[in-house]
């Protein structure tokens, strides 16, 4: 982690009508000595063009925006995701900005690329020729279910007595029944992610594992890997994907920049912490 | 019957009617003030509209509600902290402010 001061861009109390002026909003940072344009796809829905602004061998892909904050909404969250898609497209390796990072002018974006220009080539040049792919894996729980009670020796006697037994000592017999099955349910779904893990791995330089969103997810993951085995790495999600077709359905997205690997923030300087 | 309707109230285990009303509270309050769990709802919703598990309709309706909820909660912690007008703002957004960059890799770790 890596923390370098910017200085301010400049003084006197926030305009009340913020929104009236326009700014710059940053997407990513590239390396790439030339200028270049990427069409009118800026966000905020007014077409503004993306393009460089530079120091030295960095750049910043920007477009002109209103100074707003902006909702990560799905519309803002992809206009911004779209740019960053075309400049892979285009070849480069963008290291992301956070969403929503604006700027006053392309000078405070200079000083800003200035000062940080250590820290940035050291993670472009790490980050070189890498990308991201994300890795999302519903399982279908009543199919996995089905196979446990057909499979596991202990939950299918425990359910035989059950369904023999006309006692009320049944109510006890459901209870552990119930929880033999969750904790075989759990085991199951620790196997899968397990076996898919281990199965990208060597395709992958690195990955990490997010929390699974809603209750049919169980894998969550996003995987960093070089570009020149972009190919390798697709055919091995098929493959695993075969694996387990019925049981498992996988939802996989990429290539993005690495948005999981690398972070870059801005934070306020608060003067009156020591 | 009538004995019924009149007896619950009596019947009722009082204490863990209090409980549940607490719970209630609890998670309301909390649900209210935290930022993670409306976040977390935001992709749930974007995860069920790829899935097909809602349409876009549904997507446009609960958008904006959670959006709305989570600039409330910002609002108030804003509050809570007593910031000035200044930092108001959220960082990405202040260009007026004295902002420092921070470049993390999680990679690394």
């Amino acid at each position: 982690m890596v923390d370098i001061s910017v200085p301010e861009s400049l003084e006197g109390p926030l305009p009340s009508a913020q929104d009236s002026e326009t700014g710059i909003y940053v997407y990513s940072i590239i390396e790439c000595p030339e200028p270049r344009t990427f069409g009118k796809i800026g966000i905020g829905g007014r077409g503004d063009g993306v393009y460089t602004v530079h120091y030295k061998d960095l750049a910043a892909v920007v477009s002109r925006s209103l100074l707003v904050v902006y909702d990560p909404t799905r519309e803002n969250v992809l206009a911004h995701e779209h740019v960053n898609e075309v400049i892979i497209e285009e070849g480069f390796t963008p290291v992301p900005m956070s969403f929503g990072t604006l700027f006053k002018t392309e000078k405070d974006i200079v000083e800003f690329l200035e000062d940080t220009y250590d820290a940035l080539r050291d993670v472009l040049v790490k980050m070189k020729d890498k990308l991201e792919f994300g890795l999302r894996v519903n399982w279908a729980r009543e199919e996995v279910l089905a196979e446990i009670e057909r499979d596991d020796e202990g939950i299918r006697r425990l359910k035989e007595e059950i369904s023999k037994s006309q006692q009320s000592s049944t109510y006890f017999a459901r209870m552990q029944l119930g929880r033999m099955v969750e904790q075989a349910l759990a085991d199951k779904s620790d196997a899968y992610v397990r076996d898919i893990y281990e199965y990208l791995r060597e395709a992958a330089i690195a990955s990490r594992s997010n929390k699974p969103i809603g209750d049919k997810m169980i894998m969550n993951a996003a995987f960093l890997v070089e570009r020149d085995k972009a190919g390798q790495f697709d055919q091995k999600v098929t493959e695993i994907a075969q694996r387990y077709e019925g049981k498992l359905s996988f939802r996989y997205t990429g290539p993005w920049p690495p948005y999981n690997f690398v972070t870059i923030r801005l934070q306020l300087e608060r003067s009156a912490v020591v | 019957m009538i004995f019924k309707l009149l007896g619950a109230p009596i019947t009722l285990p009082m204490a863990g009617l209090k409980f549940v009303f607490q719970q209630i509270a609890d998670l309301a309050d909390q649900e209210l003030n935290d930022e993670n769990a409306v976040r977390d709802q935001l992709l749930l919703l974007q995860v069920q509209l790829e899935d097909g598990d809602i349409d876009e309709d549904d997507f446009a309706e609960q958008e904006p509600e959670l959006l709305a909820r989570l600039r409330d909660i910002k609002a108030r912690k804003r509050a809570e902290m007593e910031e000035s007008a200044d930092e108001e703002l959220p960082p990405e957004a202040n260009v007026q402010a004295r902002r420092r960059v921070v470049v993390e890799t999680p990679f690394d770790e």
